[in-house]
């Protein structure tokens, strides 16, 4: 189903995995080019579209950043940038920003992904391989004697 | 704060493709997984771009005695699409004090040894320095009265930078054995410049059996699990030597029991480094390499990893051969023309890429780094200069002693 506005902008509706809807102009959809494909290919026009990997919550981020970049053509690249900055830093912790980076993937939004993975790499720089695991749940499956063997191989990074 | 979400190799490798090359290092340790993934052909592909990693060869050769040096990098002729990071094609040592620097040694962390060696003339300056940040230091000069016979680098810390020199020099004349002595033993002679101490210190001499006079060959050495290994020629039974840096010792290596080609053993034998580990190719025939990976690198176990199809290459003029790996899929492969030739393992299919100048032989050394501020160069200087300051005042006290004692 296909609602449009005064401005005769035409809306979709997106629903979240725990069935949030929301209400968006076509244009701030379609920066996730999985979007922008599942509209060409006719997926949009019976009700809304599911997105079953992407939470409520997530997904109001994810239209929340689409929505400033899409009003945003003809502002300034630096004005951008301090609200990207301020967007991610709202995000708060890596869990927030990797469940945002799950749903950039997953939805193909290439500036938000590039943006939350940078984010995250900044992060883990100076880290220790536990501190990273423990950030991730990773399994440590190197038995002591691999982990002393590619210890030794990457020296010059622990030191 | 909520569970932690478990990552997939997506979108791990999103991030570590965005991360500096000493976090890549680190989170090698991370899980067997995200080790791999690091030296996939993909990922370091995104990771010198994203990251702004030069990486690449330096390739020199000498023309009318002067060395000549051209920074090469993998991405540069077949990926004319991807040039958004045209920084690192654009190394060159001319920022060095000295014109016409000879590359001695490179390493895959930034650094790079040269000297002003004028095809042996006068004893040579060494300078440690970062192309992409154009700093150098000038190291003091070792005792150059032997022959060098190799020179080597080793990055062993980041934070602060800690690397080592390695020298390898022989005696001019070799001294006659003695009656029941062995009459081919040579006395090999090491020396290493630690960047801690910022001092050359002589180790006591290695005695190797029958080595030729250019038994280290002229390639570099193949640094691998924080040592450094030379395949010495001219030998009925090779053995690697190897230098561990960690406790600055020496060490024969043996190369995994196999039968090797009897008809051509030099040639065909190829040590390089692999994800990490020392490894050894063995040509077995016109169209197959054997390679060999030394997983336990304590227990010296060697391993067969897989048997490398090189048939497409037998269609390129001369009689070539891989030369070392770039990542787990491309290497390079020996070739002494105007041309870099990389070639895909897994593919089986080949890339040039072409080089200013011919390529001479052992003139490729492999270098990787970030555009960050090492730091060296900084500090040496202030106290050469503190020195000379000092120097002065005691000749200035020592003046004025002489002229308060004639007058």
């Amino acid at each position: 189903m296909s609602i449009t506005t005064e401005n005769n902008e035409k809306m979709i509706t997106l629903m979240s995995s725990d069935g949030e809807e929301f209400v968006v102009e076509e244009a701030v959809a379609a920066q996730s080019q999985t979007i922008k494909h599942l509209i060409e290919d006719g997926c949009s026009t019976e009700g809304s579209i599911p997105l079953p990997n992407v939470t409520g919550r997530v997904l109001s981020e994810v239209i929340q950043y689409c929505k400033k970049h899409s009003s945003s053509d003809d502002k300034e690249e630096k004005e951008l940038e301090a609200w990207d900055a301020e967007f991610v830093k709202a995000a708060d912790d890596h869990v927030a920003l990797t469940d945002l980076m799950m749903a950039a993937n997953f939805l193909d939004i290439k500036g938000l992904l590039d943006l939350v993975a940078q984010t995250l790499a900044n992060m883990i720089t100076g880290k220790s391989p536990e501190e990273v695991r423990r950030m991730w749940n990773i399994k440590n499956d190197f038995t002591p004697e691999e982990a002393e063997k590619v210890r030794k191989e990457n020296q010059w990074a622990f030191e | 704060m909520e569970s932690p979400r478990e990552l997939s190799s997506d979108i791990l490798c999103e991030i570590l493709s965005r991360s500096t090359l000493e976090t890549v290092g680190r989170c090698r340790l991370v899980s067997k997984d995200c080790n791999n993934l690091t030296y996939e052909h993909g990922f370091k592909a995104l990771h010198h771009e994203r990251a702004n990693i030069a990486s690449g060869w330096f390739v020199q050769n000498m023309v009318k005695c002067k060395h000549y040096s051209a920074f090469v990098s993998i991405n540069d002729d077949h990926n004319n699409n991807k040039s958004s990071c045209p920084k690192p094609t654009k190394l060159s040592l001319d920022f060095l004090p000295v014109r016409a620097a000879k590359i001695e040694a490179s390493s895959c962390q930034g650094l790079l040894l040269c000297t002003n060696d004028n095809n042996g003339r006068g004893i040579p300056s060494y300078f440690v320095c970062k192309p992409t940040t154009q700093e150098w230091e000038r190291l003091p000069n070792p005792k150059t009265r032997n022959p060098t016979k190799a020179t080597a680098l080793m990055v062993l810390g980041s934070n602060p930078l800690h690397y080592k020199i390695v020298r390898l020099s022989m005696p001019k004349s070799i001294p006659k054995p003695r009656p029941g002595e062995c009459g081919k033993c040579y006395n090999l002679r090491l020396e290493i410049f630690d960047s801690k101490l910022f001092t050359w210190k002589q180790l006591p001499e290695v005695d190797l059996l029958r080595p030729d006079h250019s038994f280290l060959g002229s390639r570099p050495p193949v640094s691998a699990s924080g040592s450094l290994h030379w395949l010495p020629h001219g030998s009925e039974k090779p053995s690697i030597f190897a230098f561990h840096g960690n406790n600055d010792t020496c060490s024969l290596i043996s190369l995994p029991r196999q039968e090797y080609p009897p008809e051509n053993p030099d040639p065909s034998l190829k040590i390089a480094e692999y994800m990490g580990k020392l490894a050894l190719m063995i040509r077995v025939d016109i169209s197959s390499i054997d390679l060999w990976v030394m997983e336990d690198y304590e227990k010296r176990v060697w391993h067969k990893r897989q048997t490398i199809n090189i048939e497409p290459l037998t269609r390129l003029p001369n009689n070539v051969s891989l030369s070392l790996f770039h990542d787990s899929e491309v290497a390079l492969v020996e070739h002494h023309c105007h041309h870099l030739i990389f070639y895909n393992i897994k593919t089986l299919k080949f890339d040039m890429v072409s080089v200013p100048n011919r390529i001479e032989t052992g003139g490729i050394f492999p270098y990787q780094s970030d555009f960050e501020l090492c730091n060296i160069g900084k500090g040496k200087g202030k106290k050469a200069a503190q020195g000379w300051k000092m120097m002065m005042t005691s000749l200035q006290s020592v003046g004025k002693l002489f002229s308060s004692l004639y007058l």
